[in-house]
């Protein structure tokens, strides 16, 4: 008996002991570099320095390695994951057997991402309590609302990050929260009017707005910045043979959608672009217009067409006594950037989440109107603008 | 560095376990620990790591001292006292006694934004009780500096307990042993601590976290629900560490003091403070509750030393007021049980009063978790006034709140001491040793699972 359990005790040692030297097998393995699950770049094993570990970068830089490193952990973490999902969904669904009332037309695909009345083809996302974040809205608006000399709008874009579907009488809760941080000259929203109606301004598997929507949105900002202006378009339309599986479903890994990436071109006049400080075209539109484009499933044709991310892209028109625009926006924008411009002089697109990398230093809104003479202000972009906090990991922008 | 955290449980520990069982000598296994628990200490704070070298050093020359000049052993305990004191109470009241002020006097003091060393209520603890007990004459003094060194900076109990007094592990600093049945007992206790703290602790976290810090307030239900995942997340996080704590201290050869003994069945506020955080009582019993006078003095003095002690108790768990408030509370439970209602409780059926005691430890957690005498005032009004429609869809829309909640049934089981009672009941088994081990191993599996699948995993007792 004593014999059998000191057995018993050397094994549980000894396969404990195997487990905990998991990762010091990683240098004789070699470090991974992309997670397939997780379409992700891994943290390596950082290389130590003073500075690094007084600062306390070392640490935290060796955490994350060894989680992204340790053997196995992709598959560990792709199944704890998957197990929390399917927890979650038979909890709701308990919750709504002892009362039918909170039943909801969502259906978790996997965590954060949903279907919505068995709609197959889409992937939507749920709103949140963002409420407890003001000090987050609070920072991000201050520096708005200080400046001087400038007419401030707001154009704030209700996806269903911030829309409840079960009840789309709450929808413009997030935007009226967000708007009553700033001092404004103007605000306005774009709103949709439940599911059916939300599905016309956005693609099915992609968080941005669709030509449509976009469309729809320059009208409403332009109402809002410039009452009397015409606005361009509304321009040709041209469904592409790409099948478009947006943001969504590079997240969930699933490609749903069945519906073709439509261009939409405008005819403007002559402009000049600068990105980062370069001269250069802003987007491959014209390629798509003539049938020239990539046709993997999970190509992100709204950033290949209409342009992709940039600190700061300048638009001149080349005319005078329009004024000139600061609009700080996400990708949202990019594809009415330059429909906006034509109504401006020249109109400085700014990126916050790009900005400092380009520049080196933080945009300071102050000294950038005052450097550039800009005199009117827009903020355009869904919560995420607001709050960069409220990102998911993957969804991208 | 947190027990947690994957730096510690796949580099840190397999590498001091290596150093520490390869080289030979008691000497120089105590400086593999002195060594590898400054480093743990100086991952989380580089520069702190000074100040607890320097307390180190005071603290021996003072012990050194009253050995060396018995007549001037009351200055040298005043110098430990203003030392060790006067740093806890710089670093961790100083800002907080200020800014009291200038609220209570609307004066304009600037406030010390200072940060807290990790553990430092802990460690001084610790060192107060050496520096004491060489002064009563209850301890002798160590003259090994390496010695009280790894006494002082022993990373399983460093920076959240439990408070080891010196004269517990005295004799294990220059003289133990571990057996197999000592490290695998200590392996099995750490993994099961560690399982209390990621797969029940930090679960238990996200409901209680969803509820006390939503922006509007929740509907009663599910605030009553967040106070019950507090309560639970609370006693798995800190008993989860003080298991892991004492089940590394075995590995090493210690044998340090239980921290708990199963407080949600205590019968009365009495009884549920010699469950809860039992180092942190025992301290305060032996070091200012006795020294005060204790119960042997008129009712009147007996209840002033109470209320110091709880206010003092209340203090140390973090300088804000609703600490102050927490201690309040439980030196007047007290006060109240052993004047008052003493004679009534012992007539009240015994599982009532576990009923009883558990609901006033659970208001008690309420206003510990309570971030402000404000907050606590809009958590009781919601508690109490308001009613609990609404709670199935403040669940439905908030997937952290919900999610955890199919581990409270079990974070609730957890609490009570059925596996101590069938250890009893059958004492021989040979399957109940083999289960345990499987069962540690499985555990210990799933936490790192866990881990690596979520990133929230902070330690409460951190804080202090």
């Amino acid at each position: 008996m004593k014999k059998q359990k000191t057995a018993l005790q050397i094994c549980f040692i000894i396969l404990s002991a195997a487990s905990l030297l998991l990762f010091w097998l990683i240098p004789f393995l070699g470090q991974k570099e992309t997670s397939d699950t997780e379409n992700r770049s891994l943290a390596r094993l950082p290389a130590f320095s003073v500075r690094a570990f007084l600062d306390g970068t070392y640490q935290n830089d060796l955490e994350t390695a060894a989680g992204d490193q340790l053997l196995f952990s992709e598959e560990i973490r792709s199944s704890v994951k998957g197990l929390q999902a399917s927890v979650l969904a038979f909890e709701q669904d308990l919750l709504c057997r002892l009362n039918p009332s909170l039943r909801s037309g969502y259906t978790q695909i996997t965590e954060g991402y949903y279907a919505y009345q068995g709609d197959e083809h889409r992937i939507v996302e749920k709103t949140q309590n963002f409420e407890g974040n003001a000090t987050d809205v609070v920072a991000f608006a201050d520096p708005f609302n200080n400046l001087e000399g400038v007419r401030r709008y707001l154009y704030f874009i209700n996806n269903s990050r911030v829309t409840d579907f079960d009840h789309p009488e709450n929808d413009s809760r997030v935007y009226e929260w967000i708007r009553s941080f700033f001092t404004l000259e103007g605000a306005a929203c774009f709103a949709s009017n439940g599911y059916e109606d939300y599905c016309r301004w956005f693609y099915q598997t992609d968080h941005h707005w669709n030509d449509q929507g976009f469309y729809r949105g320059y009208t409403e900002i332009l109402k809002l910045l410039k009452p009397n202006d015409v606005p361009a378009g509304p321009g040709e339309r041209l469904e592409t043979d790409a099948v478009f599986n947006g943001s969504y479903a590079r997240v969930t890994k699933s490609l749903r959608a069945d519906e073709h990436f439509i261009v939409r071109s405008f005819d403007l006049p002559k402009y000049a672009v600068t990105l980062n400080g370069k001269r250069g075209t802003y987007g491959k539109l014209k390629a798509y217009l003539s049938g020239r484009f990539p046709s993997e499933p999970l190509t992100n044709h709204y950033a290949n067409c209409y342009g992709g991310d940039y600190g700061e892209i300048v638009y001149d028109f080349g005319t005078e006594g329009q004024g000139r625009l600061l609009l700080v926006a996400s990708s949202y924008s990019n594809p009415i950037n330059a429909l906006i411009a034509s109504h401006f002089d020249r109109t400085y697109v700014i990126d916050l989440r790009y900005y400092e990398a380009y520049a080196g230093q933080p945009f300071d809104p102050s000294s950038y109107i005052k450097e550039h003479g800009i005199d009117t202000v827009l903020l355009l972009g869904d919560i995420r603008l607001f709050l960069p906090g409220a990102d998911t990991e993957g969804s991208g922008n | 560095m947190v027990f947690s955290s994957l730096t510690f449980l796949f580099i840190f520990l397999p590498a001091v376990l290596l150093f520490y069982f390869l080289l030979p000598g008691i000497k120089t296994k105590n400086a593999v620990l002195c060594l590898f628990s400054l480093v743990f200490y100086a991952w989380g704070e580089p520069v702190y790591i000074l100040l607890m070298l320097a307390s180190i050093l005071l603290n021996y020359l003072i012990g050194l001292g009253m050995e060396r000049f018995p007549r001037r052993k009351k200055m040298l305990l005043l110098l430990a006292l203003v030392f060790n004191l006067g740093a806890i109470g710089y670093f961790k009241y100083a800002g907080f006694f200020l800014s009291s002020l200038n609220s209570l006097f609307s004066l304009h003091l600037p406030v010390l934004q200072i940060a807290l060393p990790i553990g430092i209520s802990f460690y001084t603890f610790q060192i107060l009780s050496y520096v004491i007990d060489v002064y009563h004459g209850r301890t002798a003094v160590q003259k090994n500096l390496l010695s009280l060194a790894t006494y002082i900076t022993m990373f399983p109990q460093l920076v959240a307990g439990p408070i080891v007094r010196y004269e517990t592990v005295r004799d294990e600093l220059s003289r133990r042993k571990v057996t197999l049945n000592d490290f695998t007992a200590g392996m099995c206790r750490f993994f099961f601590g560690l399982g209390k703290k990621v797969l029940i602790a930090n679960q238990m976290a996200l409901t209680a976290d969803a509820v006390f810090d939503a922006a509007v307030l929740p509907p009663a239900g599910a605030l009553w629900i967040g106070a019950l995942c507090y309560a639970m997340q609370i006693y798995y996080d800190f008993s989860g560490y003080s298991d892991m704590a004492i089940g590394m201290g075995r590995m090493f050869g210690f044998h340090f003091m239980e921290n708990f003994d199963y407080p949600y069945i205590a019968d009365s506020v009495t009884d549920f403070w010699r469950r809860w955080h039992i180092s942190l009582s025992t301290w305060f019993r032996e070091y200012v509750y006795i020294p005060l006078g204790g119960n042997r003095c008129s009712p009147a003095r007996h209840i002033f030393n109470m209320l110091v002690v709880w206010l003092l108790t209340g203090l140390w768990h973090g300088a804000a007021w609703t600490f102050v408030l927490w201690g309040l509370y439980y030196g007047l439970l007290l006060i109240l049980e052993k004047y008052v209602l003493g004679g009534v409780l012992n007539r009240i059926p015994k599982a009532v009063r576990r009923i009883i005691t558990f609901l006033l430890a659970l208001f008690g957690w309420i206003i510990f978790r309570s971030e402000s005498p404000a907050a606590l005032g809009r958590f009781l009004s919601g508690a109490f006034l308001f009613g609990s429609s609404g709670t199935g869809a403040f669940l439905m829309s908030t997937a952290n709140a919900l999610s955890p909640l199919i581990l409270l049934p079990v974070a609730v089981l957890g609490c009570l001491p059925w596996t101590r009672r069938l250890t009893k009941r059958f004492p021989d088994s040979g399957v109940l040793p083999v289960l345990r081990l499987v069962c540690a191993f499985f555990v210990w599996l799933a936490s790192i699972a866990m881990l690596l699948g979520e990133s929230y995993n902070p330690f409460i007792y951190f804080r202090f």
